[in-house]
């Protein structure tokens, strides 16, 4: 077993609190993905899991053991750096071999693991190499073939696509999913990119200053977010959020009309809707808005579309198909797919949910 | 009027296309050059031709004849059995000083690097020593090794020990524990700015690995460590193979000729009894002598 | 370590009635002539003379007495800015040097020691004073300089060098722990041993190698009837008496000598004196003021008694004029001033090194001074001292003798083995 929890954890760097009483459970065999911006604490838990950081109050627990003041070599982990670490004066060979070495592990047995290892990451060929002779992404597959070889309970990964480009990425992305897949091994992954974190993550948990927003499947945060800001982390383009006051089934904001539904709350609300769920309709259609076109990002199979509504800007993604042949200047009339459309309170961003 | 001004005027250009010509001939990066070269010719390539002009001379300074008298003082130097033994002395006292500042400099260096408490205040007094001039260092230590008024030999006596600190046996490393105590800092400077510089996952890595101190430190800390060893290593020992305060100020030399380093008898033969060719001499061929670890030393750095 | 304020004040003001007489002194020599044949400076020196003498001087207590006296100087002599500048021995040298490679040397008055007289004249570095003496009226009195002092600043009939402090050793020892002061080699090493404790050393030897155990071994020599080098040159270092002399030494080295005390300089044996660790020195003799001194631990108690066998190493230090100096003149003004009889007195009484006669003999320097016992054991042991080496190459010769005297003494080599090389290098030193 080595399920991962955080038992009311505390980190603090003097005055600055990194992890304020987080506490969630990643069970055993999921890959789980830490998503956040900069200085959010993301990588302050994944080291603290990782036994890098030491934690100022609480308990971290890996499968049933307690290991808060347990040192990271004893904690059965592997960590894979942002910059990979890797053991500049060391061949690649010897880099892989290296934590069986620190183990003492007889020097057969370190040959055929590292050969093994080294064949699934397709390094086969550049075992004598030195880390200086590789490409990025070649130094990435060393750095995770040297996690690999210790066959530990957990993997975390401290966003280790970040030195790397687009394509490398998609393609890394897959072999270590797939790899995780094949293995089973519990995964922590740390990442700023949300996108990454969607298509990664068998759950994800959305960090924000040194608390977790929400941990869940990436559906859930997807269409059941609990409060503004996961649901404007998730999704690109972010969702649309418009403040207002909402009185019979009509929106008011900014001087502008917005047409609501049967169910929807009263009083002071934002409104949020993603780009995708706004949808160009002949106009006068019930629930329909006039919004003039003032931008098209044309992305192959769809287009980014900014609307303007009075003073506001409305992100909009029509695909091609719905795209047509609208031009900028042009002056629409968009629905909102009233389903899709989501509620938070203008103070602190917590969702209302609707009854039934 | 005009006709003398643009004749003027020719003549100037004419004029300065000679200088700018002359200007032109040599490429730029010669002439930003110059005042280097010319510094160093003046004050380095001058003094040390006409020292080697004079090792070919009897010049004494109280018989200033250049009559050239070939290698004779060469010869001299090298049959003279005191030269021998000088060389003797000097490159002990390198090895054993710069081997121990070398070991406790990077041992001080690793701890001062996992200090947490009054960092700056432990590392301003750690480095003082060097600050202070060799010949003050040598008087300080000439009575503190004293048996009678020194510190050191009367707590080792609370321990029963009882050390002479100048005796024939004893000197030379009284030299070298002097040396120690001045330029270890030093060493731990040099050393604690490499390990600072050093990136910190690799050993966060090594951490995660499992690898026990001593791995780290063999596979991780001395590889990126050695190119600065080795400049420490060679200002050292060109340093101190330069020995002569400490010996100029406490020993003479003595006793028994056990501490006469190479630079100790340069000075008593060329100022002492005058014999200033003679000096130049040894001068030179202690160059030869250094010039060896010197150059492998240079060629070990290029290829890390 | 200086003396006590109340004598020079009281001296100046003795000083400064004197000097009355000399100006009247000054002008009537005006009547005859203003330069005396054959000197190529002012002698005797106009009062009128302009310039500045400068000097690196050893950093002792006879420089300090020699200090006090310029004010008195510039009574007499306005236009003239005395220069004086301390130094370590060494540092003296290699600045006189320096100083004299030049067209124009940066200093025109030299302290010169005993051994490096001769080495300046062969390398025609020093004027000859002779023409400049001789002009000086007879109160002056060059003959009244100690005659074994006056010798070490002449080659041949020349001077280069007028006496200005003297440095012959003796025996100075605590008159509370001997009653009498030795006689014999062989009582002052018995004695010595016999007087020997761990508080309290039989004798402190300054054992450095080179010259410091040189200046103090050459009086064992001496007393044992042996001499470095005879009058004709030939050096005499491998000889029985030598044999025994060195074997005396390390006798006291080995038993009553300080513990670790084979590095030992001339600053360490002062010091283990003057707090009370040492019975004896084998050292100069104007140590004695200074082991005495008042606040000490060892006030009043330390004599002067000559070595046994009655010779010691003579040595002193001379005033010089450098060729390539400038402002000769002034410079001889202030040589012939301070070195005459009057102002030598005023120099030696708070505790400056004897070098004449006269003053040695003086009654009212016994009183204001030391003591009379010191002064006349002083002109004992200034009349029986020999200079160790006299000559070019002494410098050397006296460096490597004392190489291999102190590797006997510490064992590195057998008695026999350490005086046959000594002799082999002296003879190689002064080829």
């Amino acid at each position: 077993m080595a399920s991962i929890t955080f038992d009311n954890v505390v980190k603090n760097y003097g005055t600055f609190q990194a992890i304020r009483n987080v506490s969630f459970e990643i069970p055993d065999g999921e890959f789980a993905v830490i998503v956040g911006p900069s200085g959010s604490g993301k990588t302050t838990m994944l080291r603290s899991i990782g036994g890098l950081e030491s934690i100022s109050s609480g308990r971290i627990l890996i499968g049933d053991r307690d290991v808060t003041n347990v040192a990271p070599k004893h904690r059965d982990i592997a960590f894979v750096f942002q910059n990979y670490a890797l053991y500049a004066h060391l061949t690649v060979r010897a880099n892989i071999g290296f934590p069986l070495k620190a183990r003492k592990t007889p020097k057969a047995e370190i040959a055929e693991r590292v050969e093994d290892v080294a064949r699934r990451a397709g390094l086969e060929k550049l075992l004598d190499r030195k880390p200086a002779e590789l490409s990025g992404g070649q130094q990435q597959r060393v750095a995770i073939a040297r996690a690999l070889v210790r066959q530990p309970s957990v993997f975390l990964f401290d966003e280790p696509m970040s030195n790397l480009d687009a394509q490398l990425r998609l393609d890394l992305r897959h072999e270590v999913l797939e790899l995780q897949q094949s293995l089973g091994v519990t995964s922590v992954w740390v990442t700023h990119d949300q996108e990454e974190a969607m298509a990664m993550g068998d759950r994800i948990l959305v960090v924000n200053h040194g608390i977790v927003e929400q941990n869940a499947s990436p559906e859930n945060l997807y269409s059941d977010p609990v409060n503004s800001y996961v649901a404007g982390a998730i999704g690109s383009p972010r969702m649309n959020m418009i403040q207002g006051h909402s009185a019979n089934q009509v929106l008011t904001a900014d001087g502008q009309n917005y047409p609501l539904f049967p169910g929807c709350p009263d009083g002071n609300i934002v409104a949020g809707i993603r780009p995708e769920d706004i949808h160009p309709v002949e106009s006068g259609r019930e629930g329909s808005f006039q919004a003039k076109v003032q931008l098209v990002e044309l992305l192959g199979a769809r287009a980014i579309v900014s609307l303007a509504v009075g003073d506001r800007r409305l992100n909009a993604v029509f695909s091609r198909r719905e795209l047509g042949d609208i031009k900028e200047l042009d002056t629409i009339s968009v629905s909102m797919a009233k389903d899709r459309l989501l509620f938070f309170k203008p103070d602190n961003g917590e969702r209302i949910r609707l009854a039934g | 009027m005009s006709q003398v001004s643009s004749q003027t005027l020719a003549d100037a250009s004419e004029r300065k296309g000679l200088f700018s010509r002359l200007v032109d001939a040599f490429p730029f990066r010669w002439w930003m050059a110059l005042p280097l070269i010319l510094l160093l010719g003046i004050f380095v390539l001058y003094p040390l031709g006409f020292s080697f002009y004079l090792s070919l001379t009897e010049y004494k300074l109280t018989n200033r004849s250049l009559d050239f008298i070939g290698f004779e003082q060469y010869r001299r130097v090298l049959t003279d059995g005191d030269f021998t033994e000088s060389l003797k002395i000097t490159l002990t006292f390198v090895v054993a000083a710069v081997l121990i500042e070398l070991v406790l400099g990077l041992v001080l260096a690793l701890a001062l690097q996992k200090q947490k408490f009054a960092r700056n205040i432990t590392r301003a007094l750690l480095f003082t020593p060097m600050f202070l001039a060799p010949v003050a260092v040598g008087l300080v230590f000439r009575f503190l090794l004293n048996q009678q008024l020194g510190l050191l030999p009367n707590a080792l006596a609370v321990f029963g020990w009882q050390v002479d600190f100048f005796s024939p046996n004893m000197a030379l490393w009284s030299m070298v524990l002097i040396d120690v105590w001045q330029w270890t800092p030093f060493m731990v400077l040099l050393m604690l700015s490499g390990l600072e510089s050093m990136p910190k996952s690799p050993f966060e890595a090594a951490r995660v690995d499992g690898a026990s101190f001593f791995l780290t430190f063999r596979t991780l800390t001395l590889p990126m460590l050695a190119p600065v060893l080795i400049v420490a290593l060679v200002i050292r020992v060109l340093e101190s193979s330069k020995l002569f305060e400490y010996v100029f100020v406490i020993t003479n030399g003595g006793p028994g000729g056990t501490t006469e380093s190479l630079q100790f008898i340069m000075y008593q033969t060329g100022i002492r009894f005058f014999r200033l060719a003679e000096a130049s001499a040894m001068a030179f061929v202690f160059l030869l002598v250094l010039a060896v670890p010197i150059i492998w030393m240079l060629r070990q750095a290029k290829e890390t | 370590m200086k003396t006590t304020n109340p004598k020079l004040k009281g001296l100046r003001a003795s000083l400064l009635s004197c000097t009355m007489a000399l100006p009247l002194l000054g002008m009537a020599s005006i009547a005859h002539a203003s330069n005396c044949e054959g000197s190529s400076f002012n002698s005797p020196a106009l009062p009128d003379t302009a310039g500045v003498v400068k000097v690196v001087a050893e950093d002792v207590t006879d420089t300090d007495f020699v200090k006090a006296l310029i004010p008195a100087f510039n009574e007499i002599y306005p236009n003239i800015t005395i220069e004086i500048e301390g130094a370590a021995y060494d540092v003296i040298r290699d600045r006189q040097i320096a100083s004299l490679q030049r067209s124009e040397g940066t200093q025109n008055l030299m302290q010169v020691d005993t051994s490096w007289v001769a080495e300046y004249d062969e390398a025609n570095f020093l004027e000859d004073l002779r023409p400049a003496i001789n002009c000086l009226g007879a109160d002056y009195n060059y003959d009244d300089f100690a005659e074994s002092f006056r010798l070490i600043g002449q080659v041949e009939d020349r001077v280069l060098g007028v006496p200005f402090y003297s440095y012959p050793t003796g025996f100075v020892y605590r008159t509370d722990l001997w009653d009498t002061p030795p006689n014999t080699l062989e009582e002052l090493v018995e004695g010595a041993i016999a007087r020997h404790s761990d508080e309290v050393a039989g004798l402190a030897l300054q054992q450095k190698q080179g010259f410091v155990i040189m200046e103090e071994w050459n009086a064992y020599l001496l007393s044992a009837g042996g001499q470095l080098r005879q009058a004709d040159g030939t050096w005499t270092i491998d000889s029985p008496e030598a044999r025994t002399a060195l074997e005396a030494y390390i006798n006291v080295s080995k038993n009553a000598a300080p513990e670790a005390s084979l590095n030992w300089g001339f600053d360490e044996t002062i010091r283990a004196a003057s707090s009370g660790q040492a019975s004896a020195l084998s050292t100069y003799g104007w140590v004695v003021p200074i082991v005495n001194a008042e606040g000490t631990e060892t006030e009043g108690m330390f004599a002067l008694a000559p070595f046994p066998g009655g010779r010691g190493t003579g040595g002193t230090w001379s005033w010089s004029i450098p060729v390539n100096g400038s402002d000769k003149d002034a410079v001889w003004a202030w040589i012939s001033w301070l070195t005459a009889p009057e102002q030598d007195k005023a120099r030696t009484i708070p505790g400056g090194a004897p070098v004449r006669d006269s003053v040695m003999n003086d009654p009212e320097v016994w009183e204001a001074g030391v003591s009379k016992e010191y002064y006349q054991t002083y002109s004992e042991v200034a009349a029986a001292s020999v200079p160790m080496c006299l000559g070019t190459g002494c410098a050397e010769a006296i460096e490597a003798v004392g190489v291999e005297i102190n590797a006997a003494v510490a064992g590195l080599k057998s008695v026999d083995e350490a005086l046959a090389d000594a002799q082999k290098a002296a003879e190689r030193a002064t080829r």
